[in-house]
């Protein structure tokens, strides 16, 4: 009996150790994009062969300069798989450290329409990723091509993508004395740009809607300057609100439905909120100070906005309905043009602090502030749907009579990968559209 | 005859007063004596310094080795201390040398052999100091490595920022996390510490973790691994705490801690505790590099 025991506690204590698994905490890592090896699209003829090849440089172009992936080169590939249907062999994309390998395929149909198949894979964890089709008109292509980087973007970093969007800005040309200025739209990459008005008026300040038809941007006329409201495909204008003072800095409810902004007169400046249905007005804050530069938040019940009503302008929160107004930054400088992130975790504004302009993001509980970019003249930042990338002027000196140029940055929340967009003008003032269907 | 008698009387007398004499002086060096003790009894406590009682540090010497468990801590460079010894006896050596010189100096006849000679000292004299000065380029060059390393092992975030008054709080905080660890020593901890050292650093190079991500800080992710004598991986499986399900962040998160592990096998990990690194669980936790 005795021996059982002794026999069975050994066994009992044996078995609890092999048990006991060591655990190593990874704590650090690198900045590393994601290695993608991305197929040439395939196509049966050549009409459908050259779109393809247009669709996977497009598709290669955004994933790179997201930042977040890395291109494998061609050569390297020890496999080529045109057919998205195709299994790929997992080890040879292994061997060439590809971790995400994509693979499409393009044919034209009668009508002039396209036909796009694609396909991802994980080559390490031997999974498909995402798999997708589409039909669409020959002449969007492009809108196909960023539908396809949006995707594999989501597939991989869990996150929604960005490349289907689009951008409102003020297209600037001119010399510094005389400089024109107009309202233009183009897609996200800086491609297929078109004006919106002629130059005329001075106009700044363009905000795109959340479903994208309309703009709201301020317009100097006659000397005044008061905020718009401009239809997008049907061109018509007119002004928003009948209000006494000068009115600016607009910006559009999450919903579409109801616009705040900033009305000013006799050097004070408060806070409105205008129905855009039945043209109610609310007023939001009170006071002889300057309140100015409201945005909502993603759900639209909290609004953030600069005041100077503690000496220099800095950022406050308040409810939807102008109550619980609270003061979430302390640092030094002063802080203007405040962007709510459309993830809600972040709020994008300009610091302009030891003579310097600055690009920061902070947390909406006044945490976690951080500056991302710096310069003679960064400002007006704007969000991407996703709530990862910032977009924002970049202006330098202007040089006696010619005007320092002025275009559009975009950088990472993270503060990496500052690039920056294409225009054919310079630019400035950029407004971000949610992700397009 | 009469002076006997006299000295005979005088004998008795003397007997009584010493008689006499003799418990008075008793008496007296009684009471000093007793006055010397009571003085000893209660007053020398109080006249001596009193002797504190320290607590009792019990120093235990262990060699850092490969068997046990304890973190290394940071070597200190002691080593140009160590060097200055020999470095004084050149120098000692060198004076006595330029002693020598000015006399032979003197004599002209000897002057073209002296020259010569005096070369080979000046040779002599470089050559000895030659190897010194190397030996201190290197040490001071591995003492500013070991600073740099210092630097980026203690600031470094994933997010980068302009601004350097940014959230250091928990920075600090992290750092006394480490060092509660390295006071601890853990009887369970199979791994030795180079052992575990060794896989870590690998690691840190090959995990990428998705730093922009919503709430990218709370997604601490489990992974199981089973490993080969020759470090690659055979399995690779996430150990699923039940957290964030459904959450395609997290989904991603966890596709990207697995892909690491892969994109780093093999691993390397010295062949001879096979037992103990065979199954592994790693924590991949991104709360200390993303605030």
């Amino acid at each position: 009996m005795k021996r059982i025991l002794v026999i069975s506690t050994f066994i009992l204590l044996s078995a609890v150790q092999s048990l006991a698994v060591a655990r190593i905490d990874i704590t650090k890592g690198s900045v590393d994009p994601v290695s993608i090896a991305i197929n040439e699209f395939s196509g049966k003829n050549p009409n459908s062969k050259a779109i393809a090849e247009e669709v996977t440089e497009l598709v290669e172009t955004d994933l790179e300069s997201s930042g977040l992936f890395k291109l494998v080169p061609r050569e390297a590939f020890i496999e080529v798989i045109g057919d998205p249907d195709q299994v790929p062999e997992f080890s040879s994309w292994r061997q060439i450290k590809a971790e995400i390998v994509l693979i499409g395929h393009i044919s034209t149909q009668p009508g002039g329409k396209l036909s796009v198949e694609f396909r991802a894979w994980d080559s390490f964890n031997g999974k498909e990723v995402v798999g997708k089709s589409y039909v669409a008109d020959g002449k969007s292509w492009r809108k196909v091509a960023h539908k396809i980087a949006d995707d594999v973007y989501m597939a991989v970093t869990g996150e929604e993508g960005y490349f289907n969007t689009k951008v409102a800005y003020i297209a600037e040309s001119g010399s510094a004395k005389k400089r024109v200025k107009r309202i233009a739209i183009m897609d996200a990459d800086g491609y297929n740009s078109r004006y919106l008005s002629s130059g005329k008026n001075l106009v700044l300040t363009p905000r795109i809607s959340p479903d994208a038809t309309k703009i709201l941007y301020l317009s100097y006329i006659s000397r005044k300057p008061h905020v718009h409201l401009l239809d997008v495909n049907s061109g018509v204008d007119r002004v928003l609100g009948s209000f006494a003072g000068m009115t600016y800095s607009p910006k559009f409810s999450r919903d579409s439905r109801s616009v705040v902004l900033s009305v000013a007169s006799n050097g004070n400046s408060e806070i409105y909120n205008v129905n855009l249905g039945s043209g109610a007005k609310t007023r939001l804050t009170s006071g002889p100070w300057i309140d100015t530069s409201p945005d909502f938040s993603p759900d639209s019940n909290k609004i953030v906005f600069a005041s100077d009503r503690g000496g220099v302008s800095q950022l406050y929160i308040m409810n939807k309905d102008g109550s619980n107004q609270e003061r979430i930054t302390f640092g030094d400088g002063s802080y203007n043009t405040p962007a709510w992130s459309p993830r809600g975790d972040f709020i994008a504004f300009t610091k302009l602090v030891g003579g310097s302009f600055h690009i920061g993001v902070i947390r909406p509980d006044g945490s976690g502030e951080r500056l991302i970019a710096r310069g003679y003249l960064v400002e007006g930042p704007t969000w991407a749907p996703n709530g990862r990338i910032i977009m924002f002027t970049k202006a330098e000196r202007s040089q006696g009579k010619q005007a320092g140029k002025s275009r559009l940055y975009s950088i990472d929340l993270s503060g990496y990968n500052e690039r920056e967009i294409h225009t054919d003008t310079d630019a400035s003032d950029p407004s971000w559209s949610p992700l397009l269907k | 005859m009469t002076e006997l008698r006299f000295i005979r009387a005088y004998k008795p007398l003397q007997i009584e007063r010493a008689k006499f004499k003799q418990p008075l002086s008793l008496i007296i060096s009684i009471i000093f004596h007793l006055g010397i003790l009571l003085l000893a009894l209660i007053g020398l406590p109080y006249m001596g310094k009193k002797i504190i009682d320290s607590p009792h540090v019990v120093v235990e010497i262990m060699p850092i080795a490969k068997d046990n468990n304890l973190d290394a801590k940071k070597v200190e460079v002691a080593k140009p201390q160590t060097k200055e010894a020999p470095k004084a006896a050149p120098t000692a050596a060198a004076s006595s040398l330029k002693l020598e010189e000015p006399k032979p100096r003197a004599a002209e006849e000897k002057l073209l052999p002296l020259k010569a000679k005096e070369e080979k000292k000046q040779e002599q004299l470089q050559s000895r100091k030659k190897p010194e000065e190397k030996k201190k380029e290197t040490q001071k060059l591995e003492a500013k490595k070991i600073l740099d390393k210092k630097k980026i092992d203690d600031y470094e975030s994933l997010l980068k920022s302009l601004n350097d008054s940014s959230e250091k709080k928990n920075d600090s905080e992290n750092k006394s996390k480490n060092y509660s660890k390295i006071n601890d020593y853990d009887q369970n901890r199979a791994l030795s510490i180079t052992t575990e050292n060794a896989i870590k650093r690998q690691l840190y190079g090959c995990w990428s973790p998705l730093s922009g991500a919503k709430n990218a800080k709370e997604m601490a992710v489990v992974v199981r691994i089973k490993f080969a004598r020759d470090g690659s991986v055979i399995e690779a499986g996430h150990v699923d705490r039940g957290i964030f399900i459904g959450n395609q962040f997290y989904s991603a998160a966890v596709a990207a801690a697995l892909r690491a592990v892969w994109k780093c096998s093999p691993l390397q990990i010295p062949q001879d505790d096979y037992e103990k690194w065979k199954e592994i669980e790693f924590n991949f936790d991104p709360s200390s590099i993303i605030y």
